[in-house]
């Protein structure tokens, strides 16, 4: 067995100036951590970590190293590398799928995020990341996917990764809905942007650093909570797959086809959790799959990750993004593990 | 970039941090820095323009087995770069009492001394603008200019000293047009080198435009399925990019994080058409690793399907008393080759027969480290082919493939020509490097969606 543990605190601070008369101060202090299992025997490798690689990043300070609450939580960890090396692998079929909130943060990121940023749908980021596949005719018209499908910008809430006041156009950053009802609303873009596109956008201007001019970039998306629990989709399901932990990701230029991997499964069988499963990976359509929602998780099971890597833009620039979910519940998704 | 940015600068200012060390303290500067304008294109049009003029460098203070690492961008005002530079190694000073020893932190041992400059014949920045404009004029065209200089070196308290320019540019572009049934489709090209030709670049500029034509035609459908499949050199740059993930790393491999396990264990081999080398000969990229360290020009690390070796930093070295073979920390390829073979240009698509030729493939990540399987996609221009004929584009296909397969058991030709691909990688800085890679011709490639 590895353990692997790490942490990285970013104290940033920005002051903005504009000949437009804007003059504020920002300062953020970002915390990211990754405790990691890697057990091996018998030529057989899995890896395990809290939550995912990258997955456990906020702004805050000491609050989020409690050494009792994190050993006990990073001896599960090394146990559930213990235990996956024992399991089937995750079988390859369709079945209903629950995703945890730190999966869903991925599946949040690639296929909402990325598609609905209006300089990706301007065509900016064709050479490069891609293009999109939401049209401006699709802002107020697009059923997105199920009506329990609400998505905010959120770069007002306490805490989380990608939250800030103004953006680097020194356009105010506000909660907007983008998605609600399932229905796309609005899409990530500032004010060059609306412009361009004749769209309604949100504050989200932003650049990597002193070096990079700013474009469209997320902040907090988040998918807001509804009125089910994980207990209560785990009883509803009886026959599927509940997947924590992204360690896999890869979608397509127009951010349609999508395929994520995950480190920890376990089957449900009869509305009960049964045994472990590894490899667990899953494959879909953006909307198809957004359609296929049927529960998401209440407020108290409503938990935030993020991450520092999203790219994007030419020339490059990685940023961080944050994204809170509760567990959620799709229905028939084609599911598969790993070659035996 | 700043001019006083040169040699002789960051002599005077290693000299002037490595005389203030004391006593068993060891101090390695790792410079990098770049004088680049950054032109970005959407439809025909300059979208965004960046002149980045910026200098870089990374402080290791070691004493005792113990590490601290600042970085910091300098300003190219020597009096104020020294006294930044001091600072950061009296902070360093302090720190690293508090740190526990490192068992595998490396005493500098390294002396070396190179110096390679690469200058380039690349015209004013609007001169390069016009001949984009006049040989692109209504193609709808995205894309990246990167243009200018850039430098690596490194100067530690041993007395190593290196120093690597390059001066060039890369046209990293896309151009678009519709299908007869609406749907967008685009071809990629890369237009790269040292040495600006109007000339060449406007006849490869209307080559593609020729070749959008053929895009034009309404997309065969493909099912998921088992094709055969050739892959142009980009695609397959793509694939050995993933070479890097881990997988010809030996600290990787004594993780349980490497993709060739199989390989590295004698369990498995790749076919004998796959060789694949760290060749520096190109001179795109320093033979210097971030702690001084020269690799030897030309590592082979699979022979004909064999492993012959796997990148080893020093770190490794120590940790698992083996040979460091001069890679750097991330034990990643920074200058792949994989050799060529034997197919000729005009029996591509004659050899190919029926199935798909394939230009790009995109966002590839493993699906399956311990298999080497890799997900990811089709993207821009790619045929379906019938009896040695393009008969259709299709529309982008999800495949899921191991490395295995794909380089091994379904491979069954290798190019003659190969290819420079150069890394257009733009994160904080402009990269350095690239691949020289073949187009294959594979047996049986699998598609998922």
């Amino acid at each position: 067995m590895t353990a692997i543990a790490e942490a990285t605190l970013v104290e940033s601070h920005m002051h903005y100036v504009s000949s437009q008369g804007a003059n504020f101060s920002q300062s953020w202090l970002l915390i990211s951590q990754n405790f990691q299992a890697i057990a091996a025997r018998d030529g057989e490798v899995q890896q395990r970590s809290l939550n995912g690689p990258t997955a456990r990043c906020w702004q805050g300070g000491l609050e989020h190293f409690e050494e009792d609450h994190l050993l006990k939580t990073c001896q599960k960890v090394g146990e559930e590398a213990l235990a996956l090396l024992d399991a089937d692998n995750c079988p390859n079929t369709r079945c209903d799928l629950i995703l945890a909130p730190d999966q869903m943060l991925l599946q949040i990121h690639e296929s909402i995020g990325h598609p609905l940023e209006l300089d990706r749908i301007l065509g900016d980021e064709r050479n490069y990341a891609g293009w999109s596949f939401v049209k401006p005719k699709d802002f107020g018209h697009l059923q997105y996917g199920s009506n329990l499908m609400n998505v905010t910008y959120a770069p007002s809430n306490e805490g989380q990764f990608a939250s800030f006041k103004f953006d680097d156009s020194g356009n105010p950053a506000e909660r907007a809905f983008l998605i609600k009802e399932g229905r796309l609303l609005r899409g990530l873009g500032s004010l060059e942007s609306q412009t361009r596109l004749g769209q309604p956008g949100v504050g989200n201007f932003r650049s990597s650093g002193w070096n990079r001019a700013p474009i469209d970039r997320m902040g907090n998306i988040n998918l807001e909570p509804g009125e089910s629990s994980l207990n209560t989709m785990i009883e509803s399901v009886e026959s599927g797959i509940y997947m924590e932990s992204n360690r896999s990701w890869s979608i397509d230029d127009y951010r349609n086809k999508f395929q994520f991997g995950c480190e920890f499964g376990r089957l449900i069988e009869q509305g009960r959790l049964t045994k472990i499963v590894k490899n667990p990976n899953y494959r879909g359509v953006t909307v198809p799959f957004w359609t296929s929602l049927s529960a998401v998780g209440g407020a108290s099971e409503h938990q935030a990750f993020g991450t520092p890597y999203c790219g994007k833009g030419e020339p490059n620039q990685m940023i961080r993004v944050g994204h809170a979910s509760p567990p959620c519940l799709f229905q028939n998704i084609e599911v598969f593990g790993a070659d035996v | 970039m700043n001019t006083a940015m040169n040699k002789r600068y960051i002599e005077v200012l290693a000299e002037q941090c490595i005389k203030t060390l004391m006593a068993l303290e060891e101090l390695t500067l790792n410079f990098s820095g770049e004088d680049q304008t950054y032109v970005r294109f959407n439809g025909g049009h300059i979208r965004q323009s960046t002149s980045v003029q910026q200098n870089r460098v990374s402080i290791t203070f070691q004493q005792s087995k113990r590490r601290v690492i600042f970085g910091i961008d300098l300003t190219g005002e020597l009096t104020s770069d020294v006294a930044l530079c001091l600072s950061l190694i009296e902070r360093a000073r302090q720190e690293v009492n508090i740190l526990p020893e490192d068992p595998y932190c490396s005493p500098i041992e390294v002396s070396d001394q190179s110096d390679e400059s690469h200058k380039g014949e690349i015209p004013q920045l609007e001169d390069q603008l016009a001949d984009i404009a006049k040989a692109s004029s209504h193609a709808d065209l995205a894309g990246l200019l990167a243009t200018g200089r850039q430098y690596r070196a490194i100067r530690n308290s041993k007395g190593a000293s290196h120093w690597f320019e390059n001066e060039s540019f890369f046209f990293d572009y896309s151009l678009y047009t519709v299908n007869d049934q609406g749907d967008n489709k685009a071809i990629k090209s890369l237009y790269a080198g040292r040495e600006w030709n109007s000339g060449a670049l406007s006849d490869q500029i209307q080559d593609n435009i020729h070749q959008l034509a053929q895009l034009r035609q309404a997309n065969r459908t493909v099912l998921p399925g088992s094709y055969r499949v050739f892959l142009g050199p980009s695609a397959v740059a793509a694939l050995v990019q993933m070479f890097s993930w881990g997988a010809v790393s030996y600290g990787a491999w004594r993780r349980g994080n490497s993709a060739l396990k199989k390989l590295i264990e004698g369990e498995m081999s790749l076919s004998p058409l796959f060789s694949l080398t760290e060749d520096f000969s190109g001179g795109l990229v320093p033979r210097f690793n971030s702690l001084g360290e020269v690799a030897n020009e030309s590592l082979p690390i699979i022979e004909k399907g064999r492993l012959k070796q796997l990148l080893t930093s020093t770190r490794s070295s120590r940790e698992y008393a083996v040979p460091a073979n001069g890679a750097e920390s991330s034990e990643g390829l920074r200058s792949p080759v994989m050799d060529s073979g034997t197919l000729e240009r005009p029996d591509y698509l004659e050899r190919l027969g029926t199935g798909l030729y394939i230009n790009n493939l995109h966002y590839l990540n493993w699906s399956d480290l311990q298999s080497a399987r890799i997900t990811g996609m089709t993207r821009y221009a790619c045929f379906w082919v019938e009896n040695g004929d393009i008969v259709a584009p299709i529309q982008d296909l999800r495949f899921d493939e191991s490395l295995f397969r794909v380089f091994g058991s379904e491979l069954e030709a290798v190019t003659h020509e190969q290819r420079t691909v150069m890394n257009t990688d733009t994160y904080g800085q402009r990269s350095l490097g690239g691949s020289k890679v073949p187009g294959i011709l594979v047996k049986d490639f699998k598609f998922t969606l």
